[in-house]
């Protein structure tokens, strides 16, 4: 019998584990790409035409020294009216999709989108890849990056003035150097729904998979080590309940119909009342939708309006 | 009148008058009637006077009849005398010749074996069948072989159970209209006296035989019953009863008013619910009769506990506490247990969840 049960969860283990196996492999399969220090590439998009020649070196350079310091790469993206129509979410997908395109998916990095287009209320937006989406997710999704970045900023409507700008783009820098956090703890990790993917450190290293953080593995094996342990418990009660004596004797079949009699069997009326209660009812419903990116980068991320 | 006159019809025992009642009842069973009553039970009972053809049957009896006793168990077994007992049926230890017994514990009737050896094995092997955790040894040949075809002494008692009821029925009707649900209670009073006779109700005289086990083996086929013959008794063992009709009466009586509880409801199946004012049920007499029912006993010991199984000779219903392998048990639970966290692991790991 031992040997049956051993064999019985061998073979159910194997049964899981040979087609999952494939999947296993692209699960294990590290995404990051790292940082490749083009400098071509980092500094500032100035669609919006704000600064001249001498000030947009100035940031550039500033730009640069900050990504060589940071070893990431780091954009900024100035917007101009012609991005007004532009909803919240077709911000987020061209932020991230601009990203991948100038720097390559997987890589280190950020893209901070400045909507300077006069959209009422404008919506900035800070596209993280690689190691920035763990330097920088808390402090998104606190809102300390958006508290930061309203006081440098002008609000809806106001007029842009480059001065403000330039202040601003070197507080996100120094918010950039400054803010990180670079814990690798085994627990810390983030997982982009729209591509899949799952950023994390393991040993020091940053991972970027399709499966799932060691930290999310445990807890969900955990909590199916517990499903297991009340599915095996139930089953033993179940087991030690099917062999309990049932007793299962009848004494009516001993009731001699013929020799028993009622003498008297009398049922007499002697009220009748009649209550109403009123009958309650409800119903209801609802409907959804939605859309997708264009490239297949991981990405965090967070916006906020002015 | 003087009561010790009377013996309890139910029980034997003497009855007593209780002044506070103004009835004679039995301090033993617990039964009690009226003057009345007594007298009216008494006239209906005929005066039974051993013939001498009895008498030289219960002579043929003890004369036929070997007495084995089990020095650890404590049991009594009878067997013929061309047959020799050699091991108890019920601990399995060796027993040995203790005499003859008197004609007094020679049973009325008798049910005779219509299960084979062979077929009662069979239904044994199919009941352990559906049973995964079951002590490796159980079903084992050298267990098997223990099985046996036993005689077990049996009182069965036809009582003439006095019925009384007294209550309020409840009729209930819903139905809906305008939004509304409307709900009709109609009340009647219930009114139910009479007599129920419960007839057949088998007590097992063995105290080492779970009263359960016998009872959840019942109903045996009384339509076959014959007069005791020691042919009967021919490669089969017999107990000899070591509880007296006086002392499964207690057990019988409840087993009679759960009966006559269960026919009275049956009047009540107009009514949604019926709430009891009064309720007495009495056994007036109790006819008794001592009988050897067949049975294929087997018992088990398994951590020093025992554990009984029994099958009806006659019908083939069976009955038994199978033993439960707890080691094995646990081992599957644990495997169990492994298996789920060992997928939940892997789903966990590849992303699917």
């Amino acid at each position: 019998m031992k040997r049956f049960i051993f064999s019985a969860v061998l073979a159910v283990m194997f049964l899981f584990v040979m087609p999952l196996n494939a999947l296993n492999a692209d699960a294990a399969y590290n995404y990051a790409k790292g940082y490749d220090g083009d400098m071509e590439k980092i500094g500032l998009y100035d669609e919006y035409g704000l600064f001249g020649g001498d000030e947009f070196e100035e940031i550039d350079t500033m730009i640069d020294t900050y990504a060589e310091l940071l070893e990431m790469n780091i954009a900024v993206f100035l917007a101009d009216s012609s991005y007004a129509y532009f909803s919240d979410y077709q911000t987020e997908i061209f932020a991230d999709d601009s990203y991948d395109e100038i720097f390559g998916e997987d890589t280190d990095g950020v893209f901070y989108y400045l909507d300077l287009s006069g959209k009422r209320p404008a919506y900035d937006y800070l596209s993280t890849s690689g190691k920035s989406v763990l330097y920088y997710q808390d402090k998104i999704d606190s809102r300390e990056f958006e508290r930061t970045m309203i006081s440098h900023l002008p609000s809806s409507g106001e007029e842009i003035r480059a001065e403000q700008i330039h202040d601003a783009i070197t507080a996100f820098c120094d918010f950039l150097m400054n803010r990180k956090n670079e814990s690798t703890s085994f627990s810390r990790h983030y997982k982009d729904s729209s591509s899949g993917k799952v950023f994390y450190y393991k040993n020091g290293e940053l991972f970027i998979t399709r499966g799932n953080a060691p930290s999310t593995v445990l807890f969900i094996t955990f909590i199916f080590f517990l499903i297991g342990l009340v599915t095996s418990l139930i089953t033993k009660a179940c087991v030690k309940s099917h062999y309990k004596f049932k007793a299962s004797a009848n004494p009516g079949t001993y009731v001699s119909q013929q020799n028993s009699r009622l003498n008297i069997r009398t049922d007499t009326f002697l009220r009748t009342h009649t209550s109403r209660a009123k009958i309650e009812s409800s119903s209801g419903g609802r409907s959804g939708g939605g859309g997708g990116h264009s490239h297949g980068g991981g990405h965090g991320g967070g916006g906020y309006h002015r | 009148m003087d009561a010790a006159e009377y013996k309890c019809p139910n029980c034997n025992a003497d009855l007593k008058f209780d002044l506070a009642t103004q009835k004679v009842s039995c301090e033993y069973c617990m039964s009690s009637f009226t003057i009345d009553e007594i007298k009216e039970i008494y006239a209906d009972i005929q005066p039974q006077e051993n013939s001498a053809e009895q008498a030289a049957a219960e002579d043929d009896f003890a004369e036929h009849t070997n007495l084995y006793h089990c020095a650890s168990c404590g049991a009594d077994i009878m067997a013929e005398d061309g047959q020799t007992a050699l091991f108890c049926y019920y601990c399995h230890n060796p027993v040995i010749l203790s005499g003859k017994l008197t004609g007094s514990y020679k049973p009325d009737k008798v049910i005779g074996f219509k299960i084979t050896r062979d077929r009662a094995l069979d239904m044994f092997r199919q009941w352990c069948g559906d049973r995964k955790f079951l002590p490796k040894d159980f079903k084992s040949e050298q267990q098997l072989e223990k099985m046996t075809g036993l005689y077990v002494p049996f009182w069965v008692a036809d009582c003439d159970l006095k019925a009384d009821f007294s209550g309020i029925g409840r009729s209930i009707r819903t139905w809906t209209s305008g939004g509304y649900r409307y709900t009709e209670t109609k009340e009647f009073q219930v009114e139910r006296h009479g007599n129920i006779y419960v007839s057949g109700v088998p007590a097992d005289g063995e105290s080492k035989i779970e009263d359960l086990l016998m009872e959840s083996i019942e109903p045996f086929d009384y339509g076959e019953l014959k007069n005791f013959d020691m042919s009967y008794l021919s490669g089969f063992y017999a107990d000899k009863y070591d509880v007296d009709k006086a002392a499964v009466f207690p057990r019988v009586k409840e087993r009679v008013t759960k009966a006559g509880r269960d026919e009275m409801q049956k009047t009540f199946s107009e009514y949604t619910s019926v709430s009891p004012n009064a309720e007495n049920y009495n056994v007036r007499s109790t006819k008794w009769q001592y009988m050897m029912l067949p049975v294929w006993f087997m018992s088990y010991k398994y951590d020093d506990k025992i554990y009984e199984f029994a099958l009806n000779g006659q019908t083939g219903k069976l009955a038994g506490t199978p033993p439960l392998d707890k080691k094995k048990l646990n081992l599957f639970c644990v495997g169990l247990c492994a298996a789920i966290t060992f997928l939940g692991f892997i789903l966990g790991g590849t992303g699917i969840i």
